[in-house]
């Protein structure tokens, strides 16, 4: 690692500023950002009253029990359940089958293909809410609401967003890896598994991630095709929570929110070294 | 095998007529097919219809329960002399003006922030993205919290730390847009993540022999960096386009389109026609202009990127 | 390696088709012998305490009737429903009250239930008329009522006593308890060094119009059901809306509408502590019991000529798409005989809409609230005898109506708008609805 020497060597003279520097600005940036996380902790351990206390408190009364009382008003274990297979279904069947498609639009020459891609991403702007009842229709008509299938299903389809996602990292990589391929005698399959797919490894846990987050939270989907509050997933469970008339118990609604964002939290935390992982890619070009 | 000797086959019999296109463009071609064949299949079974129908269905008038009634054109006119419909599009473009490059370049900023190599890298990340997970109603009413005018934290720093007295927020007719923008900047995880795996894609040498070459941290990222991640900038550019134009669930449990409708998004007066109105009909007009809208600004978007969006694999 | 691929791709597809297929069969015979019954409910802590003990006693009851309660946000009940209506599959009993939508919107949908109630007469025995006779259409009877609930005044009793004034009265009849002596009071309650408002109209400005004997639509749309006309240049209408900006502006004695969402953010103010008075729907009856800083009890609205009381009644009803309407009467019956109706009383605390058990709710209530049961009584009793049932639930289209009349009154009572610029934006918009096509 010579080279590495060398650069280290150019900054050197500005190195400890640039620490500095960047420390401030992260620990700027984590007040802002951990603003509403603290306020959410703060709220669930707080008795109802305390909730509506003026001025408002930032230190609770530490009511821990309020998240063992989530457990008991609701069946959250259940609700979690669902919602951690049918993200995990649909994240996976998602982020494969769009990796797939992302290629043929990335890599592969054809015809018309411009005008395909189009398509895709059009289909993004159309406000979901003039097609959900039409596709609830097809769906009732194959006798499957009230059931995941219709959000499982579509997924094979890959989705608009993910398959732009994966096309941009894609065309970001150096073409001299197909044609190295192509020269060994390899064919698109294989420079789809054994190059891009590895190479790109940042880019598909970004889009899984992305695809997580989108599954874990959404709300409408579950709405209109569960009718069975046993299979409710969380994000519906959660807004449940919400009274109609009487006041709404936000220390709870806020405690059963926390243990909501912990499993993405964690998945997140986990994941990320997988962006860290910086692939040196000219190392394959062999 | 199969496949090979299928394409051999036909290539024999082809070039007989088409003499232009090589055995690997079409082979390439037949790959390109294979590779997108199940989109193809979910927009035909699942996707594709629903759209269509709802084509169809901006030209008629329908309430979900009867059939709906043909009226041509009748939506699409009605649209231009609607009052609400001026007041949520230009509350909807005024949003998507502030949104979108704050997203983007708040966006890469953070990106480079936490690129960087220091202790505790993973818990900045995970803390920076943390706000972007809380959905719905819980991150409503949490925002709605911190903007309180007479006690939110953020008015009671203001006053502490500037001395300033802090905005109306959410209540005031001039700050509640920019208020749900500032709220989707805590939001700004999903683009930050994007930008960051997308940083991890660029090939180290370039930076090194930069290095050699005396160019400094400005110069090389805006001669390198972001000619790099390019079609990255734009990809979640596009995506913030359409996500603004898109805003709603905001606006419904915070302010419910006040105060004087400069909340009333589009897609909300959208999803008021559709499940409150019943005018299926109207509410698919709605949606095709917006579609249209969108459609344009994204063509525009690609069309300003082909000058400036550099791809290390260009084909067409 | 394109082989490989193809194996997985293969056996992929498959294995998901196969598994659809096996879903679609196990939903079929999972209704074998049993009948299957679905009841759509808002989620709301309280009446789902009810709900589920009402469906396990019916299930002992009746072996062969299984109950699935569908339980989904308020806020969301209309999507629900409405894409449940295109596929021809609402829930055999619904609550169309329970929707932002309301009654009127969904009556199209709901079962003739004359028939049902001529044979089983004892299930409307005791039902107010007045809270019976509002969901017949046409001679048809779409809905029975479960409780009745009017608007009333709250206020909080330490305040009055600290302020040395006595408590407003809960005869309706009684004159001298007018809208300027609540000002009054108001004012000396205000106490802007604490933040505290004397009065809170929680109520959106149509209610206001109802206070003051009239409405924003013409009394023929609401008897229709439908918006025909508007009814904004009315002199009481335009009364009602000043009358509720001097709160705000002249005496200075409530917050305006900016301030108002401010301070809501927190929870309902009057449980806060930082309003003295509230006229607010009858569920503050449960929704203050667990205010423990402080005492108050409710109090009649004051007298204005012709003055009408804004009422809330819940409903049940049973959709034409039931497959089994003999068994959804059925299970209609169990939930308003009286021991349902008791236990409804015992979770919810709403005031039943059967005067049979009108006795035994002023018992528990009152009890409940440590309220005497004469007051109780006499505040009820007077909210319905004044009563006119909810326009989002009489008129269809409500939820739209009444975005055109919040947002530029509110804009007015923000300080944002002028009188004259909101009654006038008001009425435009209400007109554009008229000529609507659908």
């Amino acid at each position: 690692m010579t080279t590495q020497s060398k650069k280290n060597y150019v900054h050197d003279e500005y190195g400890w500023i640039r620490k500095i520097m960047i420390y401030v600005l992260l620990i700027l940036g984590l007040a802002f950002f951990l603003l509403p996380v603290v306020w959410m902790l703060s709220t669930a351990l707080k008795t109802l009253p305390e909730t509506q206390a003026f001025p408002p408190k930032w230190i609770p009364s530490f009511q821990w029990h309020n998240f063992v009382q989530v457990f008991k008003e609701v069946p959250f274990g259940r609700f979690t359940w669902n919602s951690v297979w049918y993200t995990i279904v649909t994240v996976c069947s998602t982020t494969f089958f769009s990796a797939f498609v992302a290629f043929g639009f990335a890599r592969l020459k054809a015809r018309g293909k411009a005008v395909l891609f189009g398509i895709v991403l059009s289909t993004m702007m159309l406000p979901p809410q003039v097609t959900m009842i039409p596709q609830y229709l097809i769906f009732n008509k194959l006798g499957l609401v009230d059931s995941y299938w219709p959000l499982i299903i579509p997924t094979i389809g890959g989705s608009a967003f993910t398959i732009f996602l994966l096309r941009q990292f894609y065309m970001g990589l150096p073409k001299e890896l197909d044609e190295a391929v192509e020269i060994d005698g390899g064919g698109y399959f294989t420079i789809f598994f054994r190059i891009l797919l590895p190479l790109s490894m940042p880019g598909m846990a970004t889009a899984a991630i992305m695809e997580f987050m989108y599954r874990w939270n959404d709300l409408i989907g579950p709405l209109i095709y569960l009718s069975t509050p046993d299979k409710y997933p969380l994000a519906l469970g959660l807004a449940n929570f919400t009274a109609a008339f009487a006041q709404t118990p936000w220390n709870l609604l806020m405690a059963a929110s926390i243990i909501a964002i912990l499993p993405p939290l964690l998945l997140f935390f986990f994941a990320q070294k997988y962006f860290i992982r910086g692939i040196v890619i000219s190392g394959t070009k062999g | 095998m199969h496949l090979d000797h299928s394409v051999e086959t036909q290539r024999t019999v082809r070039t007989k007529k088409k003499v232009k296109r090589s055995p690997k463009a079409k082979r390439q071609e037949r790959a390109f097919w294979l590779f997108i064949s199940p989109w193809v299949i979910g927009f035909i079974c699942f996707t594709g219809g629903p759209i269509i129908a709802s084509l169809f269905l901006s030209f008629t008038s329908y309430d979900i329960v009867s059939s709906p009634i043909w009226v041509g054109l009748g939506n699409y006119i009605h649209l231009f002399s609607d009052f609400l419909v001026l007041k949520s599009l230009s509350a909807t473009a005024f949003y998507a003006l502030l949104a979108v490059p704050f997203t983007i370049i708040l966006g890469l900023l953070l990106a480079i922030l936490l690129n960087q190599k220091v202790k505790g890298q993973a818990f900045f990340r995970t803390a920076f993205y943390a706000p972007s997970i809380i959905s719905g109603v819980s991150v409503a009413f949490l925002w709605s919290w911190l903007l309180n005018p007479d006690f939110g934290v953020v008015n009671s720093l203001l006053k502490q730390l500037f001395g300033i007295d802090g905005p109306n927020w959410f209540n005031s007719t001039n700050w509640v847009i920019p208020s749900m923008a500032l709220m989707q900047l805590t939001a700004v995880g999903g683009t930050m993540v994007i930008f960051l795996a997308s940083l991890q894609q660029l090939p180290k040498e370039l930076y090194e022999s930069a290095a050699l070459d005396g160019a400094k941290g400005w110069a090389k990222f805006i001669h390198i960096t972001v000619p790099l991640i390019s079609p990255v900038i734009l990809f979640n550019t596009i995506i913030a386009i359409i996500g603004s134009f898109q805003i709603f669930t905001q606006a419904y449990v915070i302010t419910q389109g006040g105060p004087d409708w400069h909340s009333y998004f589009y897609v909300y007066y959208l999803f008021d026609t559709a499940f409150s109105q019943y005018r299926m009909g109207y509410a698919s007009a709605l949606a095709w202009v917006l579609f249209i809208i969108i459609f344009v600004l994204t063509m525009l978007s690609l069309f300003v990127s082909r000058r400036l969006v550099y791809y290390e694999y260009e084909n067409k | 390696m394109n082989r490989m691929f193809f194996k997985t791709f293969l056996i992929t597809v498959l294995g998901l088709v196969l598994v659809i297929a096996m879903s679609g069969c196990s939903g079929s015979t999972n209704g074998k012998g049993k009948v299957q019954l679905s009841w759509l409910v808002r989620a709301d802590p309280h009446e789902k305490v009810w709900e589920n003990q009402m469906i396990k006693i019916f299930e002992q009851q009746n072996p062969n009737i299984n109950i699935k309660l569908i339980d989904v946000p308020q806020d969301q009940i209309d999507q629900k429903m409405r894409t449940m209506i295109a596929g021809k599959n609402l829930p055999d009993i619904v609550a169309p009250n329970w929707a932002n939508g309301g009654f009127m919107s969904y009556a199209d949908q709901l079962v003739d239930l004359s028939n049902y109630v001529k044979k089983d007469p004892e299930v409307i025995d005791g039902v107010l008329p007045s809270a019976l006779n509002l969901w017949k259409i046409k001679g048809e009877l779409k809905a029975l009522p479960i409780n009745t609930l009017g608007s009333l005044l709250f206020y909080n009793k330490d305040l009055f006593k600290k302020a040395g004034l006595p408590d407003p009265p809960t005869d309706w009849e009684d004159k001298a308890w007018t809208w300027d002596k609540m000002v009054s009071y108001a004012k000396k309650l205000t106490d802007p060094s604490k933040h505290i408002y004397g009065l809170l109209d929680n109520n959106d400005p149509s209610v206001d119009a109802e206070m003051f004997g009239s409405s924003f639509i013409s009394d023929e749309s609401y008897k229709k059901g439908l918006l025909l006309k508007p009814n904004v240049d009315d002199p009481a209408v335009h009364k009602a809306v000043k009358a509720h900006h001097d709160l705000i502006f002249k005496y200075k004695v409530s917050p305006s509408a900016s301030q108002l969402s401010a301070i809501s953010q927190l929870g309902d103010p009057f449980v806060s502590g930082k309003v003295a008075m509230t006229i607010n729907g009858g569920w503050g009856l449960w929704g203050y019991q667990n205010i423990e800083d402080f005492k108050w009890s409710v109090a009649a609205l004051p007298y204005v000529p012709n003055r009408q009381d804004r009422m809330y009644i819940d409903i049940m009803s049973i959709s034409k798409d039931s497959k089994h309407p003999k068994e959804a009467w059925k299970f209609m019956k169990f939930l308003y005989s009286t021991d349902s109706l008791k236990s409804y009383i015992h979770i919810t605390q709403g005031p039943p809409a059967n005067q049979h058990l009108m006795n035994y709710w002023l018992d528990f209530e009152s009890k409940k609230l440590g309220i005497s049961k004469q007051k109780l009584k006499e505040a009820h009793e007077g909210s319905i005898k004044y009563g006119i049932e909810a326009s989002n639930h009489m008129v269809k289209d409500w939820a739209t109506l009444i975005q055109y009349i919040n947002q530029p009154i509110n804009a007015y009572y923000g300080g944002n708008k002028s009188f004259k610029d909101a009654m006038y934006e008001t009425k435009r918009l209400l007109n554009s609805w008229t000529t609507v096509k659908k």
